[in-house]
């Protein structure tokens, strides 16, 4: 009984003396840092946009030859005109074109096929690409994490197409060689990133429209996971 | 103590969770490019019709004879193969007559044919796609629709018509396959065509005609 009673007095004295303040702490000195920190980025713009041109040889009519144009172009070109001069001096007609343009700002881009029909390159490469350049301004490297195409009408024929792969991207580095997922990017280089489409030869896929959404990602560098 | 360790170990576990609805801020750092694509396909279509489809001898009877209007006459055993053939004969017996039925078909009806009858069919196919075309190969299909000809090259082809087991028809293809049509032209293709002996009697003979085309870049000559 008489120890629960020092215990409050304890107590009390305990809580009187700490409000007195520091008068009964102990001597202490305090260095004190000042601390900055700049977190990174991982960043990347579009810069350029080019696109496909497939023309036809008008020259003698047993002649075949496709003409496959790919060119960078600063704005959407004009369609207006349908003719054009091929290397070898012919005449030529614009069948079918694809090409990027702007979109609402660095990060986003717009990209227009239109008559597209069964066409394909050497080894059955596709040929009707539409392709932005894209520019990586972030300070910390990052790598090319993945594209996810859909098409904006859920279970439509380019979904279809999506599903069975014959919309796909294709990626090339500023010296024009061919690279993929998990490509590492540092500030300043540039990747052109090209999307292409195959059209089947198929003809239920005659006089169809439609349109899709991709977003491609970058990741930083470390934490780049292969699939 | 034991108690108080796995109640620690729920509240940590459940701020994980907790922690993990807050999203990205524990994601790596990423960025983003949209993009929005829009797809137009092309058309490969052709038609018949433009310019109506014309026959060589429309005429018949009466008169049989005399007449201004004679038939024309393969040899009736060997058609084109015999020599001089077709030529011209002094009755006027058989006649054609055609009709695009739609885009798609033209239909030919024989009238009063005989063994050795000679007539010749003359059509436009028009471009109306918006991918260039060449002429591929023709069908040729009875009334029943049974194909009985698959005509690729300009030369003589002989088939049996009506299904009873005997030859009795032959055309002779007038023009060459791969003709390229784009957008709006059109291309004039004729043949000629005569009966063979084992034609039967009093039997009317439709044939339906079916123009293959194909994208000019995937002919094969």
């Amino acid at each position: 009984m008489k120890s629960a009673k020092l215990g409050v007095m304890f107590l009390v004295s305990l809580m009187a003396l700490a409000g007195t303040g520091v008068a009964f702490s102990a001597w202490t000195d305090t260095i004190t840092i000042a601390g900055q920190v700049d977190t990174g980025s991982v960043s990347w713009e579009i810069t350029g946009y080019s696109g496909t041109y497939v023309y036809k040889d008008l020259g003698p009519k047993d002649l075949d030859d496709i003409v496959v144009v790919s060119q960078m172009l600063p704005q959407a070109p004009d369609h207006s005109w349908k003719y054009g001069i091929a290397d070898n001096g012919d005449l030529c007609y614009l069948v079918s074109w694809c090409y990027a343009s702007a979109g609402t700002d660095d990060h986003n881009a717009v990209m227009d096929y239109d008559n597209l029909f069964p066409l394909t390159g050497v080894g059955g490469s596709p040929v009707f690409c539409a392709d932005i350049t894209i520019k990586y301004t972030g300070s910390i490297p990052g790598k090319i994490n993945n594209i996810n195409f859909a098409s904006d009408i859920p279970g439509d024929w380019l979904q279809t197409l999506i599903n069975k792969g014959y919309i796909t991207a294709q990626y090339y580095n500023a010296a024009g060689d061919k690279v993929g997922l998990g490509y590492q990017l540092h500030c300043g280089d540039t990747v052109t990133v090209d999307i292409c489409i195959i059209i089947p030869q198929d003809n239920t896929l005659m006089s169809h429209s439609g349109s899709f959404s991709a977003s491609l990602e970058v990741i930083q560098w470390n934490e780049y996971v292969a699939v | 103590m034991k108690h108080k360790i796995n109640k620690i170990a729920t509240i940590f576990v459940a701020s994980l969770f907790a922690l993990s609805t807050l999203g990205v801020a524990y994601a790596a750092w990423t960025d983003t490019i949209y993009i929005n694509g829009s797809v137009t396909t092309g058309t490969l279509e052709a038609e018949f019709g433009v310019m109506p489809p014309t026959i060589f001898d429309p005429f018949g009877p009466p008169p049989i004879f005399p007449t201004t209007t004679p038939d024309w006459n393969c040899d009736p055993n060997l058609g084109f193969n015999a020599p001089d053939h077709p030529h011209v004969v002094d009755k006027n017996v058989g006649s054609g007559e055609t009709h695009v039925v739609d885009h798609d078909t033209l239909e030919l009806n024989i009238y009063n044919a005989y063994p050795g009858y000679y007539n010749h069919l003359d059509f436009w196919v028009h471009c109306l796609g918006t991918i260039p075309l060449k002429t591929d190969h023709v069908v040729v299909r009875n009334a029943a629709g049974a194909i009985v000809a698959t005509i690729t090259d300009n030369v003589l082809y002989e088939f049996d018509i009506n299904g009873d087991g005997y030859n009795d028809m032959q055309i002779w293809w007038g023009d060459d396959f791969g003709t390229q049509l784009h957008y709006c032209e059109q291309t004039d293709i004729s043949f000629g065509f005569c009966f063979l002996q084992p034609l039967p009697q009093d039997s009317h003979i439709t044939i339906y005609i079916d123009m293959v085309c194909i994208q000019w870049n995937e002919y094969q000559p």
